[in-house]
C-alpha cells in the first residue's frame, strides 16, 4: 500500500506538487496502477540479462565537426525572459 | 470527381497522369476540412497557406516536366509531436501550447523531399500518452465511424484525419499501440515499423527505447506509401538502422503457404466482452486458412507479463524525458513563484495534465532509490525474455495474427478515469515494441456497427512480410 506522505516524496522528487484536495484519489489511483505492475515479481530472471535496447546494430558516434545548428535568435525564441541574449532567469547565487 | 474520397495512391496515380492538379487534390480537402472539422477536431493546427503553397510548387514542377516523389502532392496530417520548424508544435499539452520549433524532424524533412503536402498538425494524447485522445489540452478528437466514441490513442488525430478524409495519409507515433489500436477504432490501416526503420529525430521522445513514427492509411497500399516516403537511415538518430527502407511488390502478394503463428496465451487473456471481436478474429483467420495459409498455435510464455514490464519501461523513459520542461528553455513557466525549485515545480504541476503526471510518478517511483533493481531492472530483463519469445516463434512463422484491441471504441468519459482497465487494453500492442518488431493493424470486420482491426506482427525489419500479407488478404476481402 502506497502511503500519502510517500506520494508526496516521489513529487518532490519529479518537481511536481499534488494538491491537497486531490491527494487521496491520487493516492488511490497510484496504488492501483503500482499494485498492477507487481506481477512481474513472479517471474524468474534468474540469469537473465536487462534489455536496454532492441536493435542488434552498434550505434554510432557523429564526426566531430563543426556545424551551425541553431541561431542565438532561434534558441531564444520559446523562452519566457531573456536578458543581454541569454535565457534569463532568477539569480540564484547571492 | 470527389478527390478527397480517393486512395492517395489513386491521387498520385492521376497527378501523375495530369488528370488532376496538386492544388485540387488539397483544395478537396480543404473543403472536406471545412465540413466536418467542426465536429470531428482531428487538428490542433492547420497550416492552410504554407500547404496551399507548396501545392502550387508541386504543380509548377510538374508543368516543368521535373520528377516527382513518391508522396507527390499528397495531404498529410502530422501527429503533433513532431517537430515542424516555424509551424507550433504543442505534444497537445499547455507546457508547448505555444512551442515553435526552430528545426524540422528527419521524417518532415523527407516528407519535403518527396513533395508531400503538410497540411496540419493532429491532436494527440497530451505527450502521447493515453489510449484515446481525451487527454489532449486541445479537447475530444471525435472518431469518424461514430461521433459518440472514442478515435482512440494516442495518434487519435492522425486517425480520424485520414478515416474522415481530412488528409490522404498521416504520420502517428507508436510507443505501445498509439497508431495501431486508433487505426483499430477508425477503422483504417495503421504501421509500427521495426525499431529504427523510422528517424526519431525532431520527434518528442516519450519512450526512447519503445518509440516509432508510424503510418496511417485508408487502405495497405497507402500505409506502405506513407512508410516509403519517410523511411531510412538516419545519421542523426543514434538508433537509426542502416536497414533501413522499403521497396518490394505488392501485386503479386499471397497468403498462400505463409505460416501464421496464433500464440495460445492470447485465449487467456480475456477482458470482458470481447467475444464477438473474438468471433470476427476466427473468422478471418479462416479466411487466412481457406487461402492456403498454414496455421499453428505457438507458446509465448512471457505475453502475459508484457503490459507491467511495458508500464514500467515506458514510464521509467517518459519521467526522465519529461524532466526536460523545466519552463527555463521553452515551455509554460509560471507566474507563481519566488525560488528556482519552486519555479520548476510550479511550471510543471500547472501545465501538465492528469495522466502526465501519474505516469511521470510512476517512473520516478521505478526509479527511485531503493525500488530501482525491483522494478526497473526486473522488467528489463523480462524484456528480454519476451524478445527471446518472439525470437524463437519467428525461427519457423512468418507473422503472427492476433486482435489490435480486445476492445471496441468505448464512449467518451468512460474507461480515462479507470488507469489499470485502459492500461489492459494495450495487451495486443505492448509487446511488439518491447521486441522492437514491426506490426500492422487493419481492419477485419465490424462488432456493433463499429470496426474492429486485426493485428499482424513480423520480426524486425520483415515490413514486406506484413505489409504482403495484408494487401493479399485485403485483396481478398474486396
Amino acid at each position: 500500500m502506497i502511503t500519502k506522505d510517500e506520494v508526496n516524496h516521489i513529487a518532490s522528487i519529479a518537481k511536481l506538487k499534488i494538491k491537497d484536495d486531490e491527494i487521496s484519489l491520487f493516492t488511490e489511483k497510484f496504488d492501483q496502477v503500482m499494485s498492477f505492475v507487481q506481477k512481474i515479481k513472479e517471474v524468474d530472471t534468474e540469469n537473465v540479462e536487462p534489455t536496454y535496447k532492441i536493435n542488434d546494430e552498434d550505434g554510432f558516434l557523429k564526426e566531430n565537426g563543426e556545424s551551425q545548428t541553431l541561431t542565438r535568435e532561434e534558441v531564444l525564441r520559446n523562452t519566457v525572459d531573456t536578458q543581454y541574449g541569454y535565457f534569463k532567469i532568477l539569480k540564484v547565487v547571492e | 470527381m470527389d478527390i478527397a474520397k480517393l486512395k492517395a495512391w489513386e491521387m498520385r496515380e492521376k497527378l501523375l497522369k495530369k488528370e488532376i492538379s496538386s492544388t485540387e487534390i488539397l483544395k478537396s480537402h480543404l473543403e472536406v476540412i471545412d465540413s466536418v472539422e467542426m465536429d470531428i477536431n482531428a487538428f490542433i493546427t492547420v497550416d492552410r497557406e504554407n500547404a496551399m503553397e507548396t501545392a502550387k510548387l508541386v504543380d509548377e514542377k510538374i508543368a516543368r516536366g521535373e520528377s516527382l516523389g513518391v508522396l507527390a502532392g499528397l495531404p498529410i496530417g502530422l501527429k503533433d509531436n513532431i517537430m515542424t520548424k516555424d509551424l507550433r508544435t504543442t505534444c497537445a499539452s499547455k507546457m508547448l501550447e505555444n512551442f515553435i520549433p526552430p528545426f524540422d524532424a528527419t521524417v518532415v524533412r523527407n516528407i519535403r523531399r518527396e513533395d508531400g503536402i503538410i497540411l496540419g498538425k493532429t491532436n494527440l494524447d497530451e505527450f502521447a500518452m493515453g489510449g484515446s485522445t481525451e487527454t489532449s489540452y486541445f479537447g475530444n478528437t471525435k472518431n469518424p465511424k461514430n461521433l459518440e466514441v472514442v478515435p482512440g490513442g494516442s495518434s487519435g488525430g492522425s486517425a480520424a484525419a485520414v478515416a474522415a478524409n481530412e488528409v490522404a495519409i498521416s504520420l502517428g507515433s507508436d510507443t505501445g499501440g498509439s497508431v495501431r489500436q486508433p487505426a483499430s477504432y477508425c477503422g483504417i490501416v495503421g504501421i509500427k515499423p521495426t525499431y529504427g526503420m523510422v528517424s526519431r529525430y525532431g520527434v518528442m521522445p516519450m519512450s526512447n527505447s519503445l518509440d516509432q513514427v508510424g503510418q496511417f492509411g485508408r487502405d495497405v497500399r497507402d500505409a506502405y506509401l506513407m512508410l516509403k516516403g519517410v523511411s531510412g537511415f538516419d545519421p542523426l538518430d543514434g538508433t537509426s538502422s542502416h536497414k533501413s527502407g522499403v521497396n518490394f511488390e505488392l501485386e503479386n502478394a499471397s497468403l498462400k503457404g505463409l505460416k501464421i503463428a496464433l500464440p495460445i496465451e492470447y485465449r487467456d487473456l480475456r477482458v470482458t466482452g470481447d467475444e464477438k471481436i473474438r468471433e470476427v478474429f476466427d473468422n478471418t483467420v479462416k479466411l487466412f486458412e481457406r487461402e492456403g495459409a498454414i496455421i499453428q498455435y505457438v507458446s509465448l510464455p512471457h505475453l502475459k507479463y508484457a503490459l507491467e514490464t511495458y508500464y514500467i519501461i515506458s514510464t521509467a523513459e517518459v519521467s526522465t524525458n519529461l524532466s526536460r520542461l523545466d519552463g527555463i528553455r521553452y515551455g509554460y513557466r509560471t507566474e507563481n513563484y519566488e525560488t528556482l525549485d519552486e519555479l520548476y515545480t510550479m511550471s510543471r504541476t500547472e501545465a501538465f495534465g492528469e495522466e502526465a503526471k501519474r505516469r511521470i510518478m510512476m517512473g520516478t517511483y521505478a526509479l527511485s532509490a531503493g525500488y530501482q533493481d525491483e522494478h526497473y531492472k526486473k522488467a528489463l530483463k523480462v524484456r528480454t525474455l519476451i524478445k527471446n519469445d518472439y525470437d524463437k516463434t519467428f525461427e519457423d512463422h512468418d507473422v503472427i495474427l492476433s486482435l489490435t484491441s480486445p476492445i471496441l471504441p468505448f464512449p467518451f468519459d468512460s474507461i480515462i478515469n479507470s488507469p489499470v482497465d485502459m492500461y489492459k487494453a494495450d495487451l495486443y500492442t505492448v509487446p511488439v515494441n518491447l521486441a522492437g518488431l514491426c506490426a500492422m493493424s487493419l481492419p477485419m470486420g465490424e462488432v456493433d456497427g463499429l470496426p474492429v482491426g486485426m493485428q499482424i506482427t513480423g520480426n524486425r525489419f520483415q515490413e514486406s512480410k506484413i505489409i504482403r500479407a495484408g494487401y493479399a488478404f485485403e485483396k481478398v476481402v474486396k
